[in-house]
């Protein structure tokens, strides 16, 4: 029987799929059930707290033995990718930035590349973690599988918030917001009315890279 | 009174004041997706200054880019606030890089003013960087009322102390001491040496940067990211349109120029050490380009913020007076645009002297704090002179408490108490008595809390 899991804030496909013990988490999303969720969702690890995901039943590995000997079966902590792209204010990439990156105890020292990127393979059962740019003086708390789709308010808000154009903690007050969509909109070459249309939560997702 | 210590607040003098931004709390937490085949997540730094310094237009000449004496006082807490954030790093002392920003009122065309505002800006800089051939420049080149002439070499020889004698006298002793042919002619070689002279007597020994010590490092031969001028566009006060319509009126003029002093300023914001930006990237135009680039950055409704209302408004109160979206943000949290209320326990002193239902002007106020039996006690502050309006202020808040003024009018000394008030007292000059009692007046104790 086909379990319907409804996910929860912070929840993200291949650490669902990991709970349920499947190895390849794409023996879930590509399950005819979830097509529907598919199509509305461009990334199975960008979900909404909400969204139903159907995990099928489970296919069982055989694997032959000799019956005289002891056998160790291994499994690897299933590992996620993580990029981050840093830039500058002005959308310039940060190159070659020594950074660190804490996720629970384990500590990578990092370097970004000419774009600007660090990547990092980490454990699929990470919620959080820290990465600390000393050059730039910057601390910055990550929480990882939290990030809404573009298009739910939640999710457009967040990606300003990453994006420099929401520097301050909490809900913005109405000129905040308007003041993050309009220098977005601007710098981005979009119509400047402060208002997050469809084009603008299109570029933010762009922008932001998920 | 005593045990409090000073409010952390910023320092001001009688022509601007310098403070400390706001610490920005750190951004929520980013919320970041793993990858699931390629996919990123972006982290952008954002540019936020540290702290600001502010000069009024009444360190000004008049309608002038020519920087007054008395700026020496403001440019000394400038110095204060950079040595203040300056950080050591791997034993190097790293400097806060300074933007300037030059401010107009909204009299006059947007051109002229974006010229006048970026002219203004410049002249700072010059003093700081001590770039003698920028000063040359507004000198040797008026625009409109800017025009130096010679008021401001006058006024740069009597600063330096050659201040007694007929003009070219002064104009020799200055050339003999300076090393150069006594002829009384104050031409371009003596301009420099005066500059030069006069810069580093307002800016003191502390006081002198290089083009690397600015937001853009000099990157720009003509300023970009390092100075600025910003026309009429952000305004701290616009009136309302009764106000707008009394004052275009020709008698009106000295009027609404002193309304809109406030309008004509000059900001600096310094950020965090090591932030720089590339000139390319940034959106305003150079000191003394047009302001066609600042309209680019405008907020979509640019014209309803700078549009007069029915009611007069101030951006500490209302936050929407400014045109440019890119100023704004330097801005809106700067105690330097918008001052800070006095902390919880604080409040300004101030007093207004009438006589005759008449303000008078440039008379010596002191404040006092009040001794048990209502006397004057320790004095608090320095003392203060009331301006054209009979308004004297502390520039410190004080605490709470009860205080005694005493205003200096020949022959006799008026003493009363002023409760703690914003907005400020009035003091009505007894005719004929020597003391005056508000006891029976007034209430005394104030507030006790805010």
């Amino acid at each position: 029987m086909p379990v319907y899991h409804r996910v929860t804030q912070g929840e993200f496909l291949a650490q669902i799929a990991a709970k349920y013990g499947f190895r390849n988490p794409a023996t879930i999303w590509d399950d005819p059930r979830n097509a529907q969720l598919k199509k509305k969702r461009k990334s199975p690890h960008v979900l909404m707290p909400g969204d139903i995901l159907v995990i099928p039943d489970k296919s069982e590995k055989r694997q032959e033995a000799a019956v005289t000997r002891v056998h160790q079966f291994v499994l690897d902590e299933p590992k996620v990718k993580l990029r981050i792209a840093l830039k500058d204010w002005d959308g310039e990439p940060l190159k070659s930035m020594e950074c660190v990156l804490k996720v629970g105890s384990q500590i990578y020292n990092l370097t970004t590349n000419a774009e600007g990127v660090i990547e990092e393979e980490i454990p699929v059962t990470a919620t959080e973690g820290t990465l600390t740019i000393k050059e730039m003086g910057e601390e910055i708390k990550l929480q990882i599988g939290h990030l809404d789709p573009s298009s739910e308010e939640t999710g457009w808000k967040a990606r300003l918030r990453n994006l420099g154009y929401l520097a301050e903690p909490g809900e913005p007050d109405a000129q905040t917001l308007r003041w993050a969509l309009e220098e977005f909109q601007c710098n981005n070459g979009l119509k400047v009315d402060g208002t997050c249309n469809d084009q603008t939560r299109a570029k933010l997702e762009n922008t932001h890279g998920s | 009174m005593s045990g409090k210590s000073d409010p952390p607040i910023s320092k001001a003098t009688a022509g601007g004041l310098s403070a400390v931004h706001p610490t920005l709390k750190p951004r929520d937490t980013i919320p970041v997706a793993p990858a699931f085949t390629n996919e990123l997540n972006t982290y952008q730094l954002t540019l936020v200054p540290k702290a600001c310094w502010k000069v009024e237009d009444m360190r000004f000449a008049f309608d002038s880019s020519f920087v007054l004496p008395e700026m020496k006082e403001e440019l000394a807490l400038l110095a204060e606030l950079i040595s203040q954030h300056s950080e050591e790093r791997e034993g190097v002392r790293r400097k806060p890089p300074l933007s300037i920003f030059g401010h107009a009122d909204p009299v006059g065309k947007d051109d002229y003013n974006k010229t006048l505002s970026g002219r203004r800006a410049m002249a700072i800089y010059a003093a700081l960087t001590r770039k003698t051939e920028m000063w040359e420049r507004l000198y040797t080149q008026p625009f409109g009322g800017d025009n130096w002439g010679n008021p401001a070499v006058n006024a740069m020889l009597g600063h330096l102390g050659y201040s007694s004698g007929a003009p070219t006298d002064r104009a020799k002793a200055f050339q003999r001491a300076s090393g150069l042919k006594d002829d009384g002619i104050v031409g371009p070689r003596t301009r420099e040496k005066l500059f030069l002279a006069y810069m580093d007597s307002l800016c003191g020994e502390n006081l002198k940067l290089t083009p690397e010590d600015f937001l853009a490092q000099g990157a720009d031969p003509n300023g970009r990211g390092d100075y600025q001028g910003c026309s009429e566009f952000n305004p701290v006060r616009i009136f309302s349109q009764e106000e707008e319509q009394k004052y275009s009126r020709p008698e009106n003029k000295n009027e609404r120029n002193r309304e809109n002093a406030p309008n004509r300023r000059v900001m600096i914001f310094l950020f965090r050490p090591g932030r720089k930006v590339a000139p390319a990237r940034w959106p305003c135009p150079a000191a003394l380009e047009g302001p066609d680039a600042c309209r680019k950055r405008f907020w979509s409704d640019a014209q309803a913020r700078l549009a007069n209302g029915p009611a007069r408004r101030e951006f500490k109160e209302t936050r929407d007076t400014f045109a440019c979206r890119f100023y704004h943000r330097f801005a809106v949290n700067s105690p330097c645009e918008s001052p800070l209320p006095p902390p919880k326990g604080f409040a300004f002193l101030s007093v207004i002297v009438f006589f005759h239902q008449q303000p008078i002007a440039d008379l010596a106020v002191e404040f006092f704090a009040a001794g048990a039996d209502g006397k004057p006690g320790a004095a608090v502050g320095e003392k203060v002179k009331t301006d054209e309006d009979g308004v004297a202020k502390l520039l410190k808040p004080v605490p709470i408490g009860n205080y005694v003024c005493r205003v200096q009018y020949q022959p006799e000394t008026v003493v009363c108490t002023v409760p703690d008030i914003e907005d400020p007292f009035i003091l009505v000059l007894p005719i004929g008595r020597p003391y005056y009692d508000f006891e029976n007046d007034f209430e005394f104790t104030g507030r006790k809390q805010r």
